[in-house]
């Protein structure tokens, strides 16, 4: 009898899930090092914190599998579906990589067994031990999926549901370095975001924007924060939507013209992009005179640009003081990727269009944009770039060593998408 | 200023393949009883029968094992709906399906499982974009794309999906420096990159990929130790260093490493006295992890089937000899996902 095994499992277990059920706050979950029993209980639970004792943790686990396997084995058995959830719920939470017990919780939620509220919760604190679960995170998909598609009475505030999802994937990120599972969720919830709350989904963009920065400050070796950055700045980049008083024309520009400002020597160049219209200025930073295209929205080109400028100007800063890091200088090809795709863009479409993301065009080697000969000065925002890389690889060579290998290789890189320095 | 990189040092004495070992090893895997170590990798069974059994193999060992328990074993995993599971009474899945059918094309056995049913599990995973999910519970991911072909390939029926829309799907996973991600929008990773130049290489597609930028991405993985890593700045890996070779002999650039230093670099990650490999030197099986056991039983796969292929490679023969005996693995340029699927969860 599997019982006998371990005598204390069913009150263990049933320990845990009065802590799951009632602190509505619990934030961790963590094993606890002690060698023995003491005759202690082993659930531990303090300032929304539980932990077990991991002389319980084998047994424990064993225990939960063993019954679960019965289960399965004996397919005419009834079992308590109270009984079978506090069994996987101990089961996952010990080992949470096992695709058969979150399934088995699915059949649970779709017949109304457990709550996806709850169990959205529950999943929180698997993920808080095991950060990079990717199970995980595939079952909290599915419970969103359930709930805001399938479920008959679906959940009045969707936005709330979300936002909650995107502070569990940032919970995830910092227990977990270049946690790539985290982040993909996250870029996952944006997009339900986009679909299901468009109202906001602009400002959730932005929010995101300033939130991931102060992230990857924190975190420079963490290049799955910065590839998330690439996917918000695509995002931006390809915003149609119409501009509005939230989107700050004025500061936004500004910061364009921080970022060319260096490299700017005439008078009336800095007055195009300070007093100028929107296509002017964009005409000036591309070095294309397209002529102004009534089906063009200018302006929101102009913002969309900002952001990306803004991200050059945060990855100068953080190479200055960190050239040691290939997730900086990885990001930086990205951005002189971007900078020859824009360009490209914006000659054939006077706008920003997703076709000439597409990573197999070799935009310049292949002439993918004829040069129609409209080009009327060289790109200014392709200067400034150039004149910003050409300070960093400097500083970079100057320490030697490593540094002084990522600089080459971003040199060479730069070579092979035909950008000079 | 300091430099800084990560990285590992090796020892000043590099162990000898210690081959023997390894085969003790692996053998005293499959008799292993302790209750929670099986209990914790039961549910991947499938996909550790088949490392040991490409190991053990390729080591000229087969026959230590039983064939008739582990055909035995797969025809208990299939289940009714045509999907097999990593283990009887599991849930079934596209990993384990590939697993089981490459063990089966090893053995050459097909007819052990109900072919056509297999196929249509298959069948019945792809997506309207042309993506696959893993199983009846809709995650998409380029890893299931790669199981699918793979499955269908190794049972001649690649006919029974829409290999174009699967094309789409998986080329729609491409990032700028090459490289694929599990989904639109992900970052490139050496693991997806396996399975996504797998995928293309079994589909007649990999003109899609742009070679020397993708086989330049994956040659700065080596670090100054020889080990390879499967992302920018983290720490180098015998299991990533599988991926990123793998994917260099693909694109047929295996040359780009610099392979003295990555056998060194293996060599050094060998349990000297259990047999079996750690992650990377110094990571011995001091880890009281369940997954050591699984863990150490694919890197010896690894290590075999790596290096032998860079013994071919090396003489210019890529394709025949090795490939022609592994054909349920290494003509995709490797082995199964399931590696990955563990060790980057």
């Amino acid at each position: 009898m599997q019982e006998d095994t371990f005598p204390a499992a069913e009150k263990i277990l049933s320990d845990i899930d009065n802590v799951l059920r009632k602190d509505l706050n619990l934030v961790s979950f963590e094993i606890i090092p002690a060698l023995d029993n003491e005759n202690k209980s082993p659930v531990f639970h303090a300032e929304n914190s539980l932990g077990l004792a991991s002389w319980s943790v084998k047994p424990l686990y064993c225990y939960a599998y063993n019954r679960l396997l019965d289960l399965r084995r004996n397919k005419h058995r009834r079992e308590d579906p109270s009984v079978v959830s506090r069994w996987l719920m101990g089961a996952l939470l010990l080992n949470p990589d096992i695709s058969t017990f979150w399934n088995m919780r699915r059949e649970l939620i779709k017949s109304g067994r457990l709550d996806p509220t709850d169990e959205l919760r529950f999943v929180a604190i698997v993920l808080y031990y095991k950060a990079k679960c990717f199970e995980a995170f595939a079952y909290r998909r599915w419970l969103l999926q359930y709930m805001l598609v399938e479920q008959k009475q679906p959940p009045t505030d969707v936005e709330t549901l979300l936002r909650n999802e995107i502070h569990v994937a940032s919970m995830s990120a910092d227990r977990y370095a270049n946690n790539c599972h985290a982040w993909s969720h996250r870029e996952h919830v944006v997009g339900n975001f986009e679909a299901l709350v468009p109202a906001a989904y602009m400002s959730l963009l932005k929010e995101e924007w300033t939130s991931s920065e102060k992230w990857c400050t924190k975190h420079i070796s963490d290049y799955s924060g910065l590839a998330y950055r690439q996917f918000l700045l695509k995002s931006l980049l390809l915003s149609e939507n119409s501009v509005t008083a939230s989107d700050n024309i004025v500061g936004r520009r500004e910061i364009l013209y921080e970022f060319v400002k260096p490299s700017i020597r005439e008078s009336t160049e800095v007055s195009i992009l300070r007093d100028g219209s929107s296509n002017e200025a964009l005409d000036l930073l591309h070095g294309f005179d397209t002529g102004n295209r009534s089906d063009i929205d200018y302006d929101r080109c102009l913002i969309n640009l900002s952001y990306l400028t803004e991200e050059c100007m945060f990855n100068d800063d953080l190479t200055r003081s960190y050239p040691d890091h290939e997730a900086l200088w990885y990001q930086r090809r990205f951005l002189a990727h971007t900078i020859v795709v824009l360009t490209a863009s914006y000659e054939k479409y006077s706008s920003y269009k997703i076709e000439l993301f597409d990573p197999r065009l070799k935009i310049r080697q292949d002439k993918i944009v004829n040069e129609t000969g409209n080009r009327s000065s060289v790109s200014r925002l392709e200067v400034a770039f150039q004149d910003r890389s050409k300070e960093i690889i400097k500083i970079a060579k100057s320490c030697g060593h490593h540094q002084s290998t990522m600089a080459e290789k971003f040199q060479k890189f730069l070579t092979t998408i035909n950008v000079q320095l | 200023m300091a430099i800084f990189m990560k990285d590992v040092e090796l020892p000043n004495i590099i162990p000898k393949l210690l081959l023997e070992k390894h085969v003790n090893y692996l053998i005293s895997y499959g008799m292993n009883k302790d209750d929670y170590t099986y209990c914790m990798t039961e549910h991947i069974r499938m996909s550790g029968i088949y490392w040991g059994l490409t190991a053990l193999d390729l080591m000229g060992q087969l026959e230590c094992t039983s064939k008739t328990e582990v055909l035995e074993f797969i025809e208990k995993c299939q289940n009714d709906c045509g999907g097999i599971s990593g283990s009887i009474n599991h849930d079934p899945h596209l990993l384990y399906t590939l697993s089981a059918v490459q063990i089966l094309s090893m053995y050459d056995a097909l007819d052990v499982i109900d072919v056509e049913k297999v196929v249509k599990y298959v069948k019945d995973r792809q997506q309207p974009n042309g993506s696959f999910t893993g199983d009846i519970w809709g995650e998409v991911d380029t890893r299931f794309s790669f199981c699918a072909v793979a499955t269908l390939s190794l049972l001649g029926r690649l006919d029974a999906i829409d290999v174009n829309k699967a094309v789409k799907f998986v080329i729609s996973c491409m990032n700028f420096d090459g490289g694929f991600g599990s989904k639109p929008g992900s970052e490139s990773h050496a693991g997806l990159i396996y399975c996504c130049l797998g995928f293309l290489s079994i589909t007649g597609h990999l003109h899609e990929v742009d070679a020397d930028r993708l086989s330049w991405w994956l040659c700065e993985r080596q670090l100054p130790s020889g080990g390879l890593n499967g992302r920018p700045e983290k720490l180098p890996d015998v299991c990533y260093s599988w991926w990123v070779l793998s994917s260099l002999a693909i694109l047929g650039r295996l040359h780009w490493i610099d392979k003295k230093q990555l056998v060194d670099f293996v060599l050094a990650c060998q349990d000297v006295e259990t047999g079996g490999f750690s992650d990377r030197p110094g990571d011995m099986s001091s880890i009281q992890s369940a997954w050591v056991y699984t863990k150490k039983i694919f890197f010896i796969d690894w290590f075999l089937t790596t290096t032998a292929k860079v013994r071919t490679m090396s003489i210019g023969i890529f394709e025949t000899a090795v490939t022609e005996k592994y054909s349920h693995n290494l003509a995709y340029g490797g082995h199964i996902t399931v590696k990955q699927h563990l060790f980057v969860t």
